[in-house]
């Protein structure tokens, strides 16, 4: 039975809980070690969840967030390969 | 074969488009031409679309508007694609992503090593660190690669050049289209971008009509709304429409704008103003098993009901009393299918509006407040919900837990503003509860950079209607600077202002009100340095 608070890399509950308990009581290390905010899609369900965890475990509130980065979807990389021909035609036009 | 889809619905009509067949592991499924491929597999009882990275979870799709990461699937020979947003073509390969680690994952549940543990394991000595791993590596992730590399094709592939505009318009919910109809019309030249297939945002979700002020949307049903507002979008010829386009990533140094558009392509866009309307997404809460196929968010039921008409099951319970849930309370009923209770932990009134609730209490749905959920029961999928009471200090009531039977749970807890693309400009955050997580600070005119401006949920978690107007506000204070316009556009503001007052001057929004005067600063260049 798991608890799951960042369903991009699986990490539980739990798994927040014992690292806070073994030291790593900030955001941005706590992001570090678990991998939460991590994911594809860059933080969207586990952040706020997270926040609210590391909170009630220092018994203080954080407001602290990750920074996010472009791209915000993922993309091939493939797309973003420029064709020489094509590309001259457009920037002419 | 089952067939979820609904076709007989006392409101909507689901125009589907042409029948076609998509295949699932190469076993044929009957899809139509303006659904999803997530969309159309649901519809065809499929219910685990990907497995987990790490325990091998069974995973549904959870928001259905591209937001989370549940959905991911191989699709015609590229994996980890977002089939919630993946349009159905005829002919189209879809593969589950299954990994040699699926047949370990009983083995892999059982090791509960904390994470500071499993982050040092097989890292000494040394040596053993890269042949581990490899091996890793094969068991784990999300997708394989071709061994061989994939032959160029440059008519599908790649980046498809830069275009120039004045104003760039993202995310076409009722701010952005009514900022692209007030800035539209007096001579901006405009491309607004949506990453589904139609304009609309989630207003082609609503079902039921609108109220505050009749002169904007009030007495209208929402899809009705939205239809009006794109007929009116296209009457502008200095509108670009681009859907099944998402904006990716926003480069200031060079200000250029990323776009992913369908078939594996990209665009640049730059813009001398920009407007950003990408609106919000679903909270979540955290249960035992709240990742199983059958936890869904509020919004993804709406869409799969009123959008592409689908049961997300027969029988099912919605946490949270806001508006959101209770509103897709009454389209489930709506569509004929049975609500066992609205469930929320809240310990005053019902949060939504009283005609909602009301709405849904004479079709005898139980509103239950005071109660959380413990844990959703089921292997594979929902069969049911331990429910709780709780004490004032939201401890549970021990001994109260009780079952409760569904094969669908929603989430409708609250919305959480889409502040990813917003973080690109570099603005000043803030996180403020009132308005639903992060917003950033912005001035009068809705600026939350020198050249880009905010509206609608992504700002501030609010309502359609105060969506459309401070749209429609962004709209007309970028025409005023980009010294387009005439006499009507201070007019305009004036009226949009005063709305605005008025549609927030409920004692409802006190909180919201004092949040926002928060936020709003008079110089956003001094914040920003």
């Amino acid at each position: 039975m798991k608890k799951i608070v960042c369903r991009c890399h699986d990490v539980t509950e739990s798994d927040i809980e014992s690292a806070i308990d073994s030291g790593y009581d900030d955001f941005e290390t706590l992001k570090r070690i678990t991998g939460v905010t991590t994911g594809h899609c860059q933080g969207k369900t586990c952040m706020l969840l997270t926040q609210g965890i590391l909170s009630r475990k220092i018994g203080k509130t954080v407001t602290n967030t990750t920074r996010i980065r472009a791209p915000v979807d993922p993309i091939t990389l493939g797309s973003l390969v420029t064709h020489k021909q094509k590309n001259k035609s457009r920037v002419n036009t | 074969m089952t067939d979820l889809r609904i076709y007989e619905h006392p409101i909507l009509e689901f125009n589907r488009g042409k029948e076609i067949t998509i295949f699932l592991d190469d076993k044929p499924m009957k899809a139509f031409k303006s659904e999803t491929v997530a969309a159309a597999l649901y519809a065809n009882g499929l219910k685990e679309f990907s497995r987990s990275i790490k325990y091998r979870r069974p995973r549904g799709f959870f928001c259905a508007i591209g937001r989370c990461s549940a959905c991911m699937m191989e699709v015609d020979g590229v994996p980890n694609v977002r089939t919630c947003v993946t349009m159905c073509k005829d002919g189209m390969r879809i593969k589950k992503q299954k990994y040699p680690a699926d047949y370990l994952s009983p083995f892999l549940n059982l090791m509960k090593l904390p994470p500071a543990r499993y982050m040092r394991l097989m890292t000494r000595p040394g040596f053993i660190y890269n042949p581990a791993m490899k091996v890793m590596r094969e068991l784990t992730g999300l997708g394989t690669f071709k061994k061989e590399l994939p032959e160029y094709k440059s008519s599908n592939m790649g980046c498809e050049g830069t275009l120039e505009t004045e104003f760039l318009i993202i995310g076409g919910g009722p701010a952005g289209m009514q900022a692209a109809i007030e800035a539209g019309k007096r001579g901006v030249e405009i491309i607004i971008v949506d990453d589904k297939d139609r304009l609309g945002g989630q207003l082609v979700k609503q079902t039921h009509t609108f109220f505050s002020d009749v002169k904007y949307a009030a007495g209208k049903r929402g899809f009705k709304l939205g239809e009006q507002m794109i007929a009116q979008l296209s009457q502008l010829p200095n509108v670009k429409v681009l859907t099944e386009t998402s904006a990716v990533g926003y480069y200031p140094n060079e200000n250029i704008m990323l776009m992913k558009r369908p078939g594996n392509a990209t665009l640049k866009v730059r813009a001398h103003k920009y407007l950003v309307s990408t609106g919000a997404y679903e909270k979540t809460l955290v249960f035992e098993n709240n990742d199983l196929p059958g936890v869904y968010g509020a919004g993804g039921v709406q869409t799969l009901l009123n959008v592409f008409g689908i049961k997300p099951g027969n029988r099912g319970i919605l946490l949270g009393t806001g508006n959101v849930a209770l509103m897709v309370a009454y389209h489930l009923i709506q569509a004929g299918i049975e609500v066992a209770g609205v469930y929320a932990p809240s310990f005053r009134r019902v949060r939504g509006y009283f005609v909602h609730a009301a709405k849904i209490q004479r079709h005898g749905v139980p509103i239950i407040t005071r109660h959380t959920i413990v844990k959703a029961l089921g292997r594979k999928e929902v069969t049911g919900a331990i429910m709780t009471k709780l004490n004032p200090d939201y401890t549970h009531v021990k001994g109260s837990e009780f079952r409760v039977d569904c094969d669908f749970i929603c989430i409708g807890v609250g919305l959480n503003p889409a502040y990813d693309l917003v973080q690109l400009f570099n603005p000043k955050m803030v996180n403020v509860s009132a308005l639903g997580g992060m917003v950033p600070i912005r001035d009068k005119t809705f600026r939350f950079t020198k050249n880009a401006y905010i509206a609608g949920d992504c700002g501030s978690i609010e309502e359609a209607t105060t969506a459309m107007l401070e749209g429609g506000l962004a709209g007309l204070y970028a025409t005023a600077t980009l010294n387009k316009g005439d006499e009507s556009v201070e007019a305009k503001i004036d009226e949009y202002t005063h709305a605005l007052e008025e549609d927030r001057g409920s004692p409802f929004s006190t909180r919201l009100k004092a949040a926002i005067k928060e936020i709003t600063v008079e110089n956003i260049e001094e914040v920003l340095d």
